[in-house]
């Protein structure tokens, strides 16, 4: 049996940014298994101290052999703990990823106005890992509570010191990464709890579902914070050691920020050839990977910040007051009246972090500012007009279009870090020759 | 010449504008003509040297070299607002001006309000335009109104971010905003100014550096975190303003006696520290200092040898003005 542990939240599979393993707890796994899940989601609902946290995770595996471990400020009761829908977070994604726009231009000869159509790109999976832990009391170890919710079985624990909780949760039949006390020291010390889930496969057949549903918890916290330093005990050793997590929150008065790290906006608003559309999950990986390079590592992405009232384009529709309580907005009832049961009064902040151990060495600290500007990574793409032409103002619009080109090109390249020759031999027949400095034309 | 009196270089016209003026040339003989030119050219030279070495002594001068430093470190990280400051400078120098005039004070110049309204340039946002040139005119204004034995005792920028965070939900600060990159550079500029620079030495920022470094080492050695935490702890831009420019404010910090400025920067260390870990407060080192600063006048009260100096009056250039 394996289980897998934890230690702060959930995950989903990124379909755009796939690349790493991600969980902001870790796994411990019997047999020495290479347990990774690829991406977390995690969504925080915030008012005041009230929190709702939804975690959700990518597990795939055996459900029998994992388990999700989460630190968290209290022992929970049985009603503080929901197990929520996969599809809200998806909906969440839909609504929030980065989006590429497609205008098409008009008859350079018939001039008009240009509304267009808004797509996206972007799909995720979820699903959730679950485990197992249970013993004695010894090593400082105490079962504060013990409860079957929907598919899972739940234990709130309190330990001592770390090491107890380490050897505890050997004894019960669990491989701990070597790192795992050291990470679970600052929490014990703090006096936090762990919150400890595993499947319970006779509860999980009776639902139907395939795949685990995401747990929520609602507890009050003057802490607004995610714990992501247990997920780093389970990175491999070699290789690849960065992990992606998506983090929405969903709170009333502004857009969320990282107060201990440096929280930048992704690159946006900006104009790309036309293959972009076949190849945008590439595109947006190479975007964030070069943004995360500039940063060295460093610094939280936001995504999207907006007032789920709108959506401007929309790549898909604001979730409604219905589908935000479900999120734990425990706002929503009250302000559906107003905003006709849509999602208004409640502002979404998208934020991606790429992290390790080196560069993140604490857990994630949160503020909400008051700031209701939107912001989305928006990529734009024109395609020309290719119909017949045949008036004056058409061979203006075709030096026009070969301008756009060079300059969507450039763009690309400075966006993605690709190199210009790659992209002109994407952008086919129709690319634009790299335009020469003017001493490359005097000696022609 | 050598010695440039305070008042000349707080007003920011350079030493220069008071060398005494040489005397007319007579028009009499080439040599004599001559001799008066280089005897002018001297005057003039020195003059120079006097207003270099105003600059030189009145460290304000540096500091608001450091903080343009800090505002393009800022820029470069891309996410950094800048269209607020041509507002905010103006209600900093406008609310100065206006009050020195109405008040009827002396005029001591504007440098002290340029280094206020980078201090709120660099550390507050906000989303929508009134509110950084209200933090500005708030700011200003408390040094001529919020005063105790004629001395005023609030920081200016820090009551300026302070009272437009609690006067509104659109402002609010982001200590994290200069990432980690260039922050390395600007810890060694602080502290090779207090080396190269006597006027920017400080008794409070050490003892105020000191008492928060040696907290952060403890939790951090209790939780068994790594070094990294720690660094990663220090390598705050806002830590750096704090410590070099806002705390270290001659004018609202304890006047007579260095004992009480270390124990001033202590309390303020420990304040912080314990509104970040106990009240989990956001931007504890600005309301620390809010909450200690009513320290500054009872210190006073009990250690004070001499009258306070009266903000009309000028300040030594060999203190730091540090944000006000």
């Amino acid at each position: 049996m394996r289980v897998t542990s934890a230690l702060a939240a959930a995950a989903a599979a990124l379909a755009i940014a796939p690349r790493a393993p991600a969980f902001c707890g870790f796994f411990v796994g019997k047999a020495d298994a290479k347990l990774f899940n690829k991406s977390s989601q995690v969504a925080i609902v915030r008012d005041g101290n009230r929190t709702v946290l939804t975690m959700s995770n990518d597990y795939q595996g055996p459900l029998d052999e994992f388990a999700l471990v989460v630190p968290v400020p209290s022992v929970l009761e049985r009603d503080q703990i929901h197990i929520g829908d996969r599809k809200l977070l998806e909906r969440l994604d839909e609504y929030s990823s980065p989006r590429l726009v497609e205008y098409t231009d008009p008859d350079p000869c018939e001039p008009r106005m240009v509304p267009m159509s808004a797509r996206m790109f972007d799909r995720r999976e979820v699903a959730l890992a679950g485990g197992v832990a249970e013993r004695s009391k010894a090593l400082g170890v105490t079962v504060e509570a013990a409860y079957t919710v929907g598919e899972y079985d739940i234990l709130l624990l309190s330990a001592k010191e770390s090491r107890g909780l380490e050897i505890w949760l050997r004894q019960s039949g669990y491989q701990i990464p070597p790192r795992a006390a050291r990470a679970l020291e600052p929490y014990v010390k703090q006096e936090m709890k762990f919150f400890v889930a595993k499947v319970n496969l006779k509860e999980q057949k009776k639902t139907g579902y395939q795949e685990l549903r995401p747990i929520q918890i609602a507890f009050d916290s003057p802490r607004f914070m995610l714990p992501i330093r247990l997920g780093m005990a389970n990175a491999p050793a070699t290789g690849e050691t960065t992990q992606d997590l998506i983090v929405y929150t969903l709170t009333r008065k502004g857009r969320v920020e990282a107060s201990n790290y440096q929280t930048v906006k992704i690159p946006s608003d900006a104009d790309v050839p036309e293959f972009v559309k076949d190849e945008f999950a590439d595109f947006y990986r190479a975007t964030f990977t070069k943004a995360w390079h500039e940063r060295d590592g460093r610094a939280v992405f936001t995504e999207y910040a907006w007032n789920m009232a709108w959506c401007d384009p929309c790549s898909a529709a604001p979730l409604t007051a219905e589908e935000l309580r479900g999120l734990g907005v425990f706002w929503a009832a009250e302000t559906a009246q107003r905003w006709r049961g849509q999602g208004g009064g409640t502002i979404l902040t998208r934020l991606h972090v790429r992290y390790d151990e080196r560069r993140f060495p604490e857990d994630l600290m949160f503020q909400e500012t008051g700031d209701q500007q939107s912001f989305q990574g928006r990529y734009v793409m024109h395609h020309p007009f290719r119909g017949e032409t045949s008036c004056e103002a058409a061979d203006n619009y075709r030096t026009q279009i070969k301008d756009r080109r060079r300059g969507e090109a450039d763009t690309l390249a400075r966006l993605t870090g690709w190199s210009p020759d790659m992209i002109r031999d994407r952008m086919g027949p129709e690319s634009v020759p790299e335009s020469k400095s003017w001493w490359k034309r005097l000696w022609q | 010449m050598s010695d440039p009196t305070p008042s000349l270089a707080i007003g920011g016209e350079g030493a220069g504008a008071t060398t005494p003026a040489s005397t007319a040339p007579t028009p009499r003989a080439g040599a004599k003509l001559l001799q008066h030119l280089a005897r002018c050219a001297t005057t003039l030279t020195s003059a120079g040297r006097a207003s270099i070495a105003a600059a030189r002594r009145d460290p304000r001068y540096l500091q608001i070299a450091f903080l343009a430093t800090f505002l393009s470190v800022g820029l470069a990280a891309r996410d950094f607002p800048v269209w607020h400051a041509p507002l905010l400078f103006a209600a900093a120098l406008t609310t100065q001006l206006a009050c020195t005039r109405i008040l009827k004070l002396r005029n001591v110049g504007i440098l002290s309000a340029v280094i206020t309204a980078c201090g709120l340039t660099l550390l507050l946002r906000s989303d929508v335009w009134w509110v950084p040139p209200a933090a500005a005119i708030a700011a200003i204004a408390s040094k001529f109104t919020i005063r105790i034995r004629g001395r005023h005792f609030l920081n200016p920028a820090n009551l300026g971010i302070t009272a437009a965070m609690l006067a509104t939900p659109h402002a609010w600060c982001s200590p994290a905003q200069w990432g980690e990159g260039g922050l390395l550079l600007l810890w060694m500029f602080a502290l090779g100014c207090m080396v190269a620079h006597r006027a920017f030495r400080s008794d409070v920022s050490l003892a105020f550096l000191g008492s928060f470094f040696a907290l952060r080492a403890a939790r951090v050695l209790w939780l068994g975190q790594s070094r990294e935490v720690l660094l990663h702890q220090l390598a705050s831009g806002s830590l750096i303003l704090f410590a070099f420019f806002m705390i270290s404010d001659p004018k609202t910090t304890p006047a007579h006696s260095r004992p009480a400025r270390f124990a001033f920067g202590a309390i303020v260390a420990a304040g912080a520290f314990a509104l970040q870990h106990v009240a989990y407060a956001r931007n504890p080192l600005l309301w620390a200092l809010l909450l200690a600063a009513p320290l500054t006048p009872l210190f006073d009260l009990f250690e004070a040898k001499e009258p306070a100096p009266c903000v009309s009056q000028a300040p030594s250039p060999l203190q730091p003005q540090p944000l006000r």
